[in-house]
């Protein structure tokens, strides 16, 4: 059902898939012939494949709110469905959501770093659907947790500032550790856009995978798709 | 000139359109502060940050003035789907019942929308110039002017949108494209001496280039080596796209076709 909505709006999709794509080749690309010491163009497409499966994710979130507003979460309770199965199914969808939302700038990634192995390739597209999921469910503690469309909008762009200019999406963390003090690069790093952009750079680049990475991204996806179910089944029981 | 002349003046009725702009303006919070929030992040973090990674320029204040280029640019792209949204509520019927002439009512907009765009800047712009500073009133006088100048044609240009589109859901995709390439392929973000060759040829057509190129020249960040192209570019732009949204508008209104 998420996933058929979801392609309802296919002209939608279609522009803002255009526009990372454009922000990639065009924008990173134009900023990476100013910016010295690195390959912008490289190194901001992992990051751009993340933002575009974040933005999917919270697609599904602006939905459950707008379901909640109008009363739609009544009907859909009423299916013969297990409270669990049906929340899981929509988180789930949320998550397949951000991997189609994503495959044309992580195939464009592929083409700009290099070509994975079948393994390498499962390994990414298991690492995206585990990152929106986490994504999906942190929309849908939001969606269950504020009232109204424009309250939730409000969050979401809050989110979203946080994660898009507080990680190191458009930031390499050892360039900017020579210039900024160490608390500065620690609030870049604790953030769990900054977990998955390193673990995919890391995946597509070949460099080693940082056990803080690592840590910080399983913490994080565990505990938010708990607090996701449990804020969601609350919500549903009101 | 007692009360009752001046309710019939025509400057009165523009008036009252403009207030009514500013009215919506601040019915629309939310908006204004995440767009706020927006440009304070982008500007004091990220510009700022990669400030550090581009020796070049003093990429925060060309960032910062490009922001604001850019934040009028995207606000008046609002007065499209109000324009637009109007049609489908039926709320222009009301309008053409009110004592106003049409053209009043269409340069009110026009002139409504600029007025409160340029307000909703004001405050960044302040910041802005407070960083960057200003080298002279005369410099400060022409920002003034290529903001006004600019403004006007934007309104026009949204209108013209609002006007020639119907559906919503077609209007957003169209601004949606329009954005994409408009925002990308100008100065805003990066200088053309950073662009390929056929984006430079892009970015001399389009006038947030000039705007913007402007700003920065006023401001002292960039230099330019003949401002009469720029200046004159956007004077066309506007007066152009402002006739153009006057008759455009004025014609669907008299045409009915808002119904």
């Amino acid at each position: 059902m998420d996933i058929k909505n979801f392609f309802r709006f296919t002209y939608w999709i279609a522009i803002l898939m255009v526009s990372y794509i454009i922000d990639l080749l065009i924008m990173a690309n134009t900023l990476g012939n100013l910016i010295v010491g690195l390959n912008y163009l490289k190194f901001f497409s992992p990051g751009i494949t993340l933002v575009s499966a974040f933005s999917a994710s919270f697609i599904l979130g602006r939905k459950i709110n707008i379901e909640k507003e109008n009363k739609f979460d009544f009907y859909l309770l009423s299916l013969p469905l297990k409270r669990l199965d049906f929340i899981l199914g929509r988180a789930l969808a949320g998550a397949l959501q951000g991997l189609v939302y994503s495959f044309p700038l992580l195939i464009t990634s592929f083409i700009l770093i290099r070509l994975p192995n079948i393994l390498e390739i499962l390994i990414i597209l298991f690492f995206i659907i585990v990152f929106s999921l986490s994504m999906t469910s942190l929309a849908i503690i939001l969606a269950t947790s504020i009232r109204g469309s424009r309250n939730f909008t409000l969050a979401r762009s809050l989110v979203y500032l946080w994660l898009m200019f507080g990680s190191t999406i458009f930031y390499p963390i050892d360039i900017i550790s020579n210039y900024f003090p160490n608390l500065v690069v620690y609030i870049l790093q604790f953030n769990p856009m900054s977990f998955g952009v390193n673990i995919l750079r890391s995946l597509l680049f070949q460099w080693q995978i940082q056990i803080q990475d690592m840590i910080g991204i399983t913490i994080f996806t565990i505990s938010i798709i708990f607090l996701g179910i449990f804020a969601y089944d609350r919500s549903v029981n009101k | 000139m007692n009360i009752l002349n001046l309710r019939n003046n025509t400057l009165y009725n523009i008036l009252r359109i403009i207030e009514r702009e500013w009215k919506h303006l601040l019915a629309n919070k939310l908006y204004l502060f995440t767009n706020s929030l927006s440009f304070i992040v982008q500007t004091f973090i990220y510009a700022f940050i990669l400030n550090y990674l581009i020796p070049s320029l003093n990429y925060m204040q060309y960032y910062a003035i490009g922001m604001s280029v850019l934040t009028l640019w995207s606000f008046s792209m609002f007065t499209a789907w109000s324009v637009s949204g109007e049609r489908q509520s039926g709320m222009v019927d009301y309008y053409l019942s009110l004592p106003i002439k049409k053209s009043e009512y269409v340069i009110g907009r026009m002139l409504g929308s600029t007025f409160r765009n340029l307000i909703y800047i004001a405050p960044f712009l302040i910041i802005i110039l407070l960083i960057v500073g200003v080298p002279n009133i005369i410099n400060l006088l022409l920002i003034i002017g290529i903001l006004v100048i600019f403004g006007l044609g934007l309104s026009g240009f949204a209108i013209t949108l609002g006007s020639l589109i119907k559906s919503v859901m077609v209007l957003d995709f169209l601004i949606g494209i329009i954005d994409i390439f408009m925002i990308r392929l100008s100065t805003i973000y990066y200088p053309e001496s950073a662009m390929m060759f056929w984006m430079k040829l892009a970015s001399r057509l389009n006038p947030l280039t000039h705007a913007s190129d402007l700003l920065r020249y006023s401001t002292g960040v960039q230099q330019i080596t003949n401002i009469t192209y720029p200046v004159l570019y956007l004077i066309i732009f506007s007066v152009g796209l402002m006739t153009i949204s006057l008759k455009l508008y004025i014609s669907k209104l008299e045409g009915g076709k808002f119904s």
